[in-house]
């Protein structure tokens, strides 16, 4: 009896010691800072940019807790419209997404098992270039004097449509948003695709399913866990994403990451920027939560 | 129902021949087996007819109408495949009822015809299952209800009892029967088990490196394998080298080196001066001691080497004077006529002049 107490006692110690640094990290890196950027949203705006004082003897400077941040955000249409356009193009991205790396994901899954590697290392190939360069280039491809721009010109010019500015445009923040989240979509389709047994979709055959019917009923269903986390790391990131709307975008082009990053960085209202930044984390979790349910459902592995 | 004809059927992979001109007719009702040790070509044939493949050379024929341009699909013909193939994101029901839905047959009709192959099976409470929630033998069911339920004219087995346990086997060896019996409809099944195969089969092809050896019914098979391969992979067999001395209607003689003579019952095409070897059966070879086993045509003194105690027999493996090992079955029930005899006992083995048989094959 004794020996066994023993022994439980140092499994659950080895437990601990294995699980304990990752605990810690999160609990320093990720769980202290959200509790600093809640306690953040709930002060006042210092003078000069930062925090005002808890307290202060001063009566004249403001101090102290307020909701004044978050009444702001619900009295303000403009931040529920930028929430609501980021959700557009987040979805709009994760849905381009999903339809371009599909195919890619199933020609990958489908070759034989030497070329996969190098499909694989294709794919994740433009990760081995700065993220910023390579959204830099796109200002180029999609610039006034690119061959591409010129292209597409002649040929509205062609039809009577009056020429369009690609570069600056929610169009250029789409194409850079597809581009570098790509790969976040096609890496977890393949990895889900790859796993699938073949004689499946022999069987489908065997029992009447044509090429079709055999991906919807068979391939489609099986992926929608490899869908699902793709989707969540397209749909994530893009939703903050501040630098490809900054660089395609213009000025005009406002998503929530750009408005975070202006609270923090231009207007200096570090309250109001940790309030935009705690809604968007609410609405993340919501997603993943309403995901996760979803996916929940199905009963195989 | 249908007549499946294949005709000079080839099938190359590379340099491999895989299939080599094989023709083969399967009757109508017929529960037929191809048995062959692994690569033989049977599961390549299988998938011929399925038409997952399709023949360098040669015709596959259902009913007389020749295959070739008729994709798996639109074949009438369905497969249980060695790992049942289930989806894993369907229910049992969904499973069974995916051959009708695909055949957009009305909604009605697939649940009367739903409910008629899950009683068949024995699965009418699981219909709500997941396969991942059942067991061997249940999966096993639901794969043949499937592929059963739109009544096709062929249904073709690929090993489909070599994942199960094998008490489970056996049981499923009789659903089988009864099945095939109940739908009328014609199995080809793929196994490399012999005694499956001999168990389960109106008739048998025996399969080699890519030719078919022997086409029998189990018994006959087993009686007359025609040559050293079907005699080997069919149960066991004793050989012993031999040359023809003597060759009449009535018999054979033949001559071992060291032993002395064998008589045999005649074969044709055998001619005197010719080399082969004399096979038989571990059951038709007796043992013991008494004048009863000197009575016989054919007996030889022999040393027993060991004993394998097998509950309902004992095998025997005997040495006789020229090296060569024989193995005798000996009946424990039979306790009572015959002697147990022990490792290192002198004995005497002998069996009928028509027992046995001689193969230059």
């Amino acid at each position: 009896m004794s020996e066994q107490r023993k022994l439980s006692r140092s499994v659950r110690l080895t437990k601990w010691l294995v699980s304990s640094p990752p605990f810690l990290f999160l609990l320093l890196f990720f769980v202290a800072p959200s509790a600093i950027m809640v306690l953040a949203s709930f002060r006042y705006p210092g003078e000069f940019g930062g925090l005002a004082p808890l307290t202060a003897s001063d009566p004249n400077i403001l101090q102290g807790l307020t909701l004044e941040t978050y009444r702001f955000f619900f009295s303000e249409f403009i931040y529920s419209y930028v929430f609501l356009k980021s959700f557009i193009v987040a979805l709009v991205t994760t849905l381009i997404c999903l339809v371009m790396a599909y195919p890619v994901a199933l020609l990958i899954a489908r070759s034989p098992k030497k070329s996969r590697d190098l499909m694989v290392l294709l794919v994740i190939l433009p990760f081995a270039s700065n993220f910023l360069i390579r959204v830099y280039s796109w200002m180029i491809i999609l610039g006034p004097q690119a061959a591409f721009s010129k292209m597409v010109n002649g040929v509205l010019g062609a039809l009577g449509i009056v020429p369009v500015h690609l570069l600056f445009s929610p169009f250029a923040v789409l194409v850079g948003m597809v581009y570098v989240h790509l790969p976040f979509m096609v890496l977890p389709l393949y990895t889900n695709l790859e796993k699938h047994d073949p004689t499946l979709l022999d069987a489908a055959q065997d029992l009447g399913a044509n090429a079709w019917q055999r991906f919807w009923r068979v391939t489609f269903p099986l992926s929608l866990p490899g869908i699902y986390s793709g989707a969540a790391l397209v749909f994530i990131p893009v939703l903050g994403m501040f630098a490809i709307p900054d660089i395609l975008g213009g000025t005009g082009d406002m998503l929530i990451g750009n408005l975070i990053k202006e609270q923090f960085l231009s207007t200096r209202d570090w309250p109001f920027g940790s309030t935009l930044s705690i809604m968007l984390t609410i609405a993340v979790l919501l997603i993943v939560w309403l995901a996760a349910r979803l996916g929940g459902r199905r009963h195989y592995a | 129902m249908a007549r499946l004809e294949l005709r000079n059927i080839t099938r190359r992979f590379g340099d491999f021949v895989a299939v080599d001109d094989v023709s083969l007719t399967i009757e109508s009702g017929e529960f037929f087996t191809l048995l062959g040790p692994s690569g033989c070509g049977k599961t390549t044939i299988l998938r011929m007819i399925a038409g997952f493949d399709l023949p360098d050379a040669g015709q596959v024929l259902l009913d007389g109408r020749d295959l070739a341009d008729t994709p798996p699909e639109k074949r009438s013909i369905h497969t249980v495949f060695q790992n049942f193939a289930l989806f894993p994101h369907m229910t049992v029901a969904q499973n069974v009822a995916f051959p009708l839905k695909m055949a957009r047959r009305p909604e009605a009709e697939i649940r009367g015809m739903l409910g008629d192959a899950l009683e068949q099976v024995h699965l009418a409470d699981k219909a709500n299952a997941y396969p991942s929630e059942l067991s061997g033998g249940q999966k096993q069911r639901v794969a043949l209800a499937r592929s059963l339920v739109n009544r096709p004219h062929l249904l073709l087995l690929d090993e489909p009892l070599g994942s199960l346990d094998a008490k489970l086997r056996e049981e499923m060896q009789v659903e089988l029967i009864n099945l095939q019996r109940d739908v009328g409809i014609t199995f080809v099944f793929v196994t490399h088990a012999q005694v499956e195969a001999l168990a389960l089969s109106h008739r048998i092809a025996v399969m080699d490196s890519g030719r078919v050896v022997q086409v029998d019914e189990p018994a006959r098979l087993y009686s007359s394998p025609r040559n050293r391969f079907v005699a080997d992979f069919i149960g066991n067999i004793n050989q012993l080298n031999a040359q023809v001395t003597e060759s009449s209607h009535g018999h054979l003689r033949l001559a071992v080196a060291g032993l002395g003579e064998i008589i045999a019952p005649p074969r044709q095409g055998v001619s005197v001066g010719e080399y082969g070897v004399y096979a038989i059966r571990p059951e038709q070879v007796r043992i013991g001691v008494h004048d009863e086993v000197s009575e016989l045509k054919n007996h030889f003194d022999g040393v027993v080497q060991s004993l394998l105690f097998q509950g309902d027999v004992s095998v025997y493996k005997v040495a006789l004077a020229n090296g060569a090992m024989v193995e005798a079955l000996l009946p424990n029930s039979a306790s009572g006529r015959a002697q147990l005899f022990e490792v290192g006992d002198r004995v005497k083995l002998g069996w009928r002049h028509d027992a046995g048989m001689f193969l230059n094959e």
